[in-house]
């Protein structure tokens, strides 16, 4: 192809261009490292000279050593992640100035992704349902809380009274950013940070149903992993027989780990926390989900039992951080 | 290659604009199959329209800000690497302008797996992440049908851009010589 331009190529240079055309992927290494010192590259024609006159007199980096040195930072950086070394403070670096990009980014974008549904964007009713949602989830968040203690122990006024006084606050939060790629954890961006009162190991609700926990806190936004992701277990209570299991992500949704094979579960059934100490990352009675398949022989802890949030995790838009609950409980 | 300012810029836009893209953008649309991977056909095209060096150091820069950027903070210099290595085999094609869409099509493909199952290998070896492998296989090949077939429509333009910058370097008046007009691909880079 670019052997028939030129004046006259030599047939070393046109065999050459021939034969790496033929093999296009492969690897040359004696014949590539002795060109790069000592010929000009074999490029045919006339640009190709003056690209190779013009070569002559720079330092060349030899494609090789390049990648080496790559490689080896790479295998260094991963290393040094792995160990907890100072890379901390390019995450946070990251976190800051990435995150403020994903915000801004996701208002340029965010009418171009609506385009199909084609609601109302002004922002005047996006604000007006996101104070709603926001209403609703504190609400809702509120209403599990009494429903939970009510069922816990009838006979408890303390309890019931510590569901009507937890002042559960809910801070209203944009979705921005979603991870990207196979490999990737379930998480997203959320467009609240410390400045806002976030804190790590918060609670993440939306439409009455726990979303997930916050593992990352930045000025202005923050990261929420999702309970279906594979790293998260979280304690529950199911709400009627009250029996102690472990919701465990599974990627794509949730499953419960049954505590001994004699739990039962049964499909309808509905899965709330159990609660952390200090209501860190989760305060007691938050639904999760509710069993929709249950999978495997009765009477054997390999029983697959599906558990389906109620909050649609693959819808997310805006979502709740529980800012405050009774720490003292 | 002479160093190119305008080029250098141009490739960090291009690189910046894919990662913010990808995760503001793409992973958000909650396609089925995640959807294509946008920081491979900009490292490819790259990698087409530049050199082995070129394309190697663009793949590394990408993988890192990748890596950096949240809401998913893989270990950092995972995704470096395999991008690193994406842009030297794509720097290392030559003649571009002769490859077929099926040609385009058949590497896209064949990187977007090799690159997905690395990754999928990566986070499960390295991180100790756990994944279902069947539903990671579907993935992977998920992604690829995506990535091979936006690429077969948006890498060649962006490689002719990125071409055509080149050229216009290298026909300013800096070398004494007649610069020939027409920019003409070499056959193995050096």
């Amino acid at each position: 192809m670019t052997g028939a331009q030129g004046d006259g190529p030599s047939e070393r240079s046109h065999r050459n261009s021939v034969e790496s055309q033929i093999r296009v992927l492969g690897e040359w290494p004696e014949e590539d490292q002795h060109a790069a010192e000592q010929d000009p590259p074999h490029i045919v024609g006339d640009a190709g000279r003056n690209r190779g006159r013009q070569w002559r007199g720079r330092r060349q980096w030899r494609p090789t050593t390049v990648l080496t040195t790559l490689l080896v930072v790479g295998l260094a950086l991963v290393l040094l992640d792995l160990s907890g070394g100072p890379t901390q403070a390019f995450r946070s670096a990251g976190h800051t100035i990435g995150g403020g990009v994903q915000e801004w980014a996701n208002k340029a974008v965010g009418p171009v992704r609506g385009l199909p549904q084609r609601s109302e964007n002004t922002s005047e009713l996006t604000d007006q349902i996101a104070a709603l949602q926001a209403r609703n989830n504190e609400l809702e968040t509120r209403q599990s809380a009494i429903m939970d203690a009510a069922a816990t122990d009838a006979n408890s006024k303390s309890m019931r009274k510590w569901a009507a006084e937890s002042d559960i606050k809910v801070l209203p939060s944009h979705v921005v950013a979603s991870a990207a790629g196979i490999a990737a954890s379930n998480s997203v961006t959320l467009d609240a940070g410390s400045f806002d009162g976030v804190e790590v190991e918060s609670a993440v609700v939306a439409n009455g149903g726990l979303v997930g926990r916050i593992v990352e806190v930045g000025p202005q936004t923050s990261t929420l992993q999702l309970m279906t992701d594979p790293n998260n277990r979280i304690w529950s209570r199911t709400a009627d027989s009250r029996a102690a299991v472990v919701v465990e992500g599974t990627g794509t949704g949730l499953t419960l780990g049954l505590v001994d094979q004699f739990t039962k579960v049964a499909i309808g059934q509905k899965v709330n926390t159990l609660g952390s100490p200090g209501a860190r990352p989760y305060p007691r009675g938050l639904p999760i989900g509710e069993v929709t398949a249950i999978n495997g022989p009765q009477g054997s802890l390999e029983r697959d039992v599906v558990v389906t949030p109620v909050a649609d995790l693959t819808a997310l838009d805006i979502v709740g951080i529980v800012l405050e609950t009774d720490r003292d409980r | 290659m002479k160093f190119n300012p305008r080029l250098l810029a141009l490739v960090t836009l291009l690189v910046v604009c894919a990662v913010i893209l990808q995760t503001v953008f793409i992973a958000r649309l909650n396609l089925p199959g995640i959807g294509p991977d946008l920081l491979i056909l900009v490292v490819v095209a790259v990698g087409l329209a530049t050199s082995r060096n070129y394309g190697a150091v663009t793949g590394f820069a990408t993988g890192l800000l990748a890596d950096i950027l949240p809401p998913d903070q893989t270990t950092l210099g995972v995704t470096a690497i395999l991008l690193a290595l994406v842009g030297y085999f794509s720097g290392s094609i030559s003649d571009p302008r002769g490859m077929l869409p099926l040609q385009l099509f058949a590497i896209l493909a064949i990187l977007t797996v090799l690159i997905g199952a690395a990754s999928v290998l990566m986070a499960f070896f390295v991180e100790g992440r756990i994944f279902d492998l069947e539903e990671a296989a579907w993935l992977v090949l998920a992604v690829a049908a995506y990535t091979s077939v936006l690429g077969v429509l948006i890498v060649p333009p962006l490689q002719r851009w990125l071409l055509r910058v080149q050229e216009r370097l290298s026909r300013q008046p800096s070398s004494a010589e007649p610069v020939p007009s027409k920019f003409s691909l070499g056959t193995w880079r050096r």
